[in-house]
């Protein structure tokens, strides 16, 4: 009885200790997040891409083992290197192995975090009154030139989608640069540019129409500053910019968005 | 005298090419045959008539390899391809109809079962290397099997190295006599002393292993610091595949990075020999001729793991046995192939690195361009101005044809993060004019180039260049100028380079992508 008290007590240990060794202790804190960038681009982004979306390692958004597997064994993965595929141990002190643990988690998992504060309903009236809707898709409708936002907040960080309207120039995702497409007939065509190669190009025009072009009528594309309003953040007073950041936080329907443009990987 | 003299002068091209490789209609050997030059002899395609190309057949293997990086061989009218290290197909060159299909690991008669397997795999591979009814082919597991040609029995099976040390097996072997030849790749990791092994294709046997970082007591040891041992985990691997000249009885391989630590050399000074080299090794007594170290103590993981090209040309007027090497660090290099003399080295692309490459064979190297912790701005970037993927070369232009990467990156002594902001990378097509190293024409690719170009060049006696890009599209180019002549869109990553080969009279094009095998030729009515 005494020895089965004992295997309990043991047991119970064993997993408070599994449980905390699980998680990250770093979690949730700015500061390694930070930190854990600066590693990451040094380390890391050669291979998995600057965004995390893979280059000529795997995308970390698609990665088993960033997506759902326990902090510990992403970290374990992180210090000792995949032998034998090209990924080389993170050496350093743990501490900044989970830094670069949390900061991946905050651009890879994305929905993960604590909700953004603020007034999801005051929000969506901001969003409608900016003007979103022409090019977003929220709630069943909205335009097609920009990316569907229907699950947004399970896609990108919440920090990824502040940058998206504070800065929105920073960052345009593959598939969303705005060109003006110059003719050999003397029109001209403006959209959002989904491929291209040294025979054809394919964009969204203004019009939401789908438009296909070869080489040989195209005399020019020209990039154009990106379509999002520039300065919307400027022009939002705080607690506007805070709802509408809150409105697309609760932007978590799981239906598929499609992955347009670029089979360039 | 005279006679003799002429008979001479007739006699020295076919000695550069082993008789092995003569049948135009064949493709026997990586890059075609013993010389890299990547040139098909066959003209039935050519300049004028390459717009009506057509595809033929395309084989989709089945099942999803990690990356098929592979050429194909063919001979007298069967395609021998691999799919990764685990699988490979022998396929009717006509029509693409499978006659064999191989999964390795398969029932090993002939040796002990391959080792567990799992993260070690290095499942990519860039295809067989073929002597008699004896195919060769690099698997996941480090090891290297001998398939029968005829119905893909497993003959003999050796294992290099323990992939548990990160070793792995990806280039094509390369046959020399009765030897066939395979390097190892891991270099990256900080645990591979690279070497280039030999074995008798009859039996396995290993005949000869040269290490590529020598040991306490070999010449070049002294390029590495004498107490801490940093030449153990050297680096220096062998992960492409090399050339031959029969003639000289001499093989050329090519090495990567130095190690531990590709990008923080404080471990390792000195020149760490001999890696990013190009080594020359007596053919059957792995002997060491002589060596020319590209990139004298590395710390941007410029491997030098790209094709040593053996010509035989005019230099300066004079006929010379020549080496052409189109390097990571952007430069284009000519080599006196009989000694290793340093002739020329010209950038191809864009460099921040180096002011030139003095006469004496070493580089200029400009100060503050080693990595920094804050990220040292270099072109180019870690990917190189080229890399592995085949060149070519064609004997009547004189042209040499990469594809290769305009574009530069951060150095950190723990690793490089690429630019795709400052400058924006760019790829192309570039065919070098041997004689001046100067690029004569330049393909561009369009659209977006952040990600690396794998795919290589094949030149035809019709005059063509062969080039894929990374989207997929094969494309055919003039070889004089660079113009456009025809382009296929495959729909599938391309990592590959073409290969050209000859069945019942009818010339075909391949080019292996991500998951098929496509092959295209003239239509029928055409010919």
């Amino acid at each position: 009885m005494r020895a089965r008290v004992w295997a309990g007590v043991f047991f119970c240990a064993l997993l408070a200790a599994q449980g905390r060794r699980g998680a990250n202790p770093l979690a949730a804190d700015r500061e390694p997040i930070a930190s854990g960038a600066t590693t990451y681009a040094a380390r890391c982004a050669g291979c998995h891409g600057r965004d995390g979306k893979g280059g000529e390692a795997p995308s970390l958004h698609k990665s088993r083992i960033v997506m759902l597997s326990p902090d510990q064994r992403f970290f374990d993965v992180l210090k000792e290197g995949v032998p034998g595929v090209g990924m080389p141990p993170l050496t350093g002190p743990d501490a900044a192995i989970w830094e670069v643990v949390a900061y991946v988690q905050s651009i890879a998992k994305a929905g993960m975090g604590l909700p953004v504060p603020g007034d999801p309903h005051a929000g969506r009236a901001v969003f409608q009154e900016a003007g979103c809707l022409r090019c977003h898709i929220v709630e069943g409708r909205g335009g097609v030139l920009g990316p569907d936002l229907t699950g947004i907040a399970l896609q990108s960080s919440s920090a990824a989608i502040r940058e998206s309207i504070a800065d929105p120039a920073a960052r345009v995702s593959p598939g969303y640069r705005a060109v003006t497409v110059a003719l050999a007939d003397g029109r001209s065509v403006e959209g959002i540019l989904k491929n291209e190669d040294n025979f054809s190009i394919q964009l969204i025009g203004m019009d939401g129409e789908p438009h296909a072009f070869s080489r040989a009528e195209v005399t020019a594309v020209k990039s154009r500053p990106s379509l999002m309003p520039l300065g919307l953040a400027s022009r939002l007073s705080p607690e506007q910019f805070q709802n509408l950041l809150a409105f697309l936080d609760r932007q978590r329907a799981a239906t598929a968005r499609s992955e347009i443009g670029f089979q360039n990987y | 005298m005279r006679l003799l003299a002429v008979l001479c002068a007739l006699s020295a091209p076919a000695q550069l090419i082993d008789p092995v490789f003569a049948n135009p209609a064949d493709w026997l050997s990586h890059d075609r045959d013993n010389t890299g030059q990547r040139y098909s002899p066959l003209r039935q395609i050519d300049t004028a008539n390459v717009k009506r190309l057509a595809a033929a057949w395309a084989f989709q293997t089945p099942r999803l390899p990690a990356r098929s990086e592979t050429t194909p061989l063919v001979r007298a009218g069967i395609m021998y391809v691999t799919v990764g290290g685990e699988e490979a197909h022998a396929l009717d060159a006509r029509t693409g109809r499978v006659i064999w299909s191989f999964q390795y690991p398969a029932e090993t008669p002939a040796g002990p079962p391959p080792p567990t397997r799992g993260l070690r795999r290095t499942n990519w591979n860039r295809g067989f290397a073929l002597s008699g009814n004896r195919l060769f082919m690099a698997t996941s597991d480090c090891s290297l099997i001998a398939l029968d040609a005829r119905n893909g029995s497993l003959l003999w099976r050796v294992q290099l190295a323990d992939p548990g040390l990160s070793y792995g097996t990806t280039a094509a072997p390369l046959v020399v006599k009765n030897l066939v030849l395979l390097g190892v790749r891991g270099g990256d990791t900080g645990t591979v002393r690279g070497f280039l092994d030999a074995y008798d294709v009859e039996t396995g046997k290993r005949a000869w292993r040269f290490d590529t970082v020598p040991g306490p007591g070999e010449r070049g040891h002294e390029t590495w610091p004498s107490q801490n041992g940093s030449w153990k985990a050297g680096g220096g691997a062998t992960w492409t595949t090399g050339t031959y000249d029969p003639a000289l009885g001499l093989i050329y391989w090519t090495t990567g990075n130095p190690g531990p630590d590709d990008y923080d050399g404080s471990n390792r000074a000195g020149d760490n020999l001999y890696s990013c080299s190009v080594i020359a090794l007596e053919a059957s007594t792995a002997k060491l001729q002589w060596h020319y170290q590209f990139t004298p103590h590395d710390v941007n993981d410029w491997d030098a793991n790209e094709v040593p090209m053996l010509v035989d040309s005019k230099w300066q007027g004079i006929p010379r046995k020549l080496l052409l090497h189109a390097n990571r660090n952007a430069f284009f290099y000519v080599l006196d192939r009989t000694n290793g003399e340093f002739l020329l080295g010209e950038p191809f692309a864009q460099q921040t690195w180096a002011r030139r490459i003095l006469p004496n064979g070493r580089p200029d190297r400009l100060p503050g361009t080693t990595p920094t912790t804050k990220g040292n701005y270099v072109c180019p970037d870690v990917h190189g101005g080229t890399n592995w993927q085949s060149p070519s070369w064609n004997p009547v232009t004189g042209l040499f044809y990469l594809v290769a990467r305009d574009a530069c990156g951060y150095f950190y002594p723990t690793g490089f993060s690429n630019d795709h902001e400052k400058i924006e990378p760019k790829q192309s097509v570039k065919a070098i004019d041997i004689r001046t190293g100067k690029v004569r024409w330049e393909y561009p690719f369009l659209g977006n180039q952040e990600l690396v170009a794998h795919a290589g060049t094949l030149s035809t006696a019709g005059g063509l260049v062969f080039v894929a890009g990374r989207d997929g599209q094969l494309i055919a180019l003039d070889g004089r100028d660079g113009k456009y002549l025809w382009n296929f869109n495959t729909g599938g990553t391309i990592r590959a380079s073409p290969m050209s080969y000859s069945v019942d009279g009818r010339q075909y094009i391949a080019i292996c992508t991500k998951t098929a095998v496509f092959a295209f030729a003239l239509p029928a009515f055409d010919r």
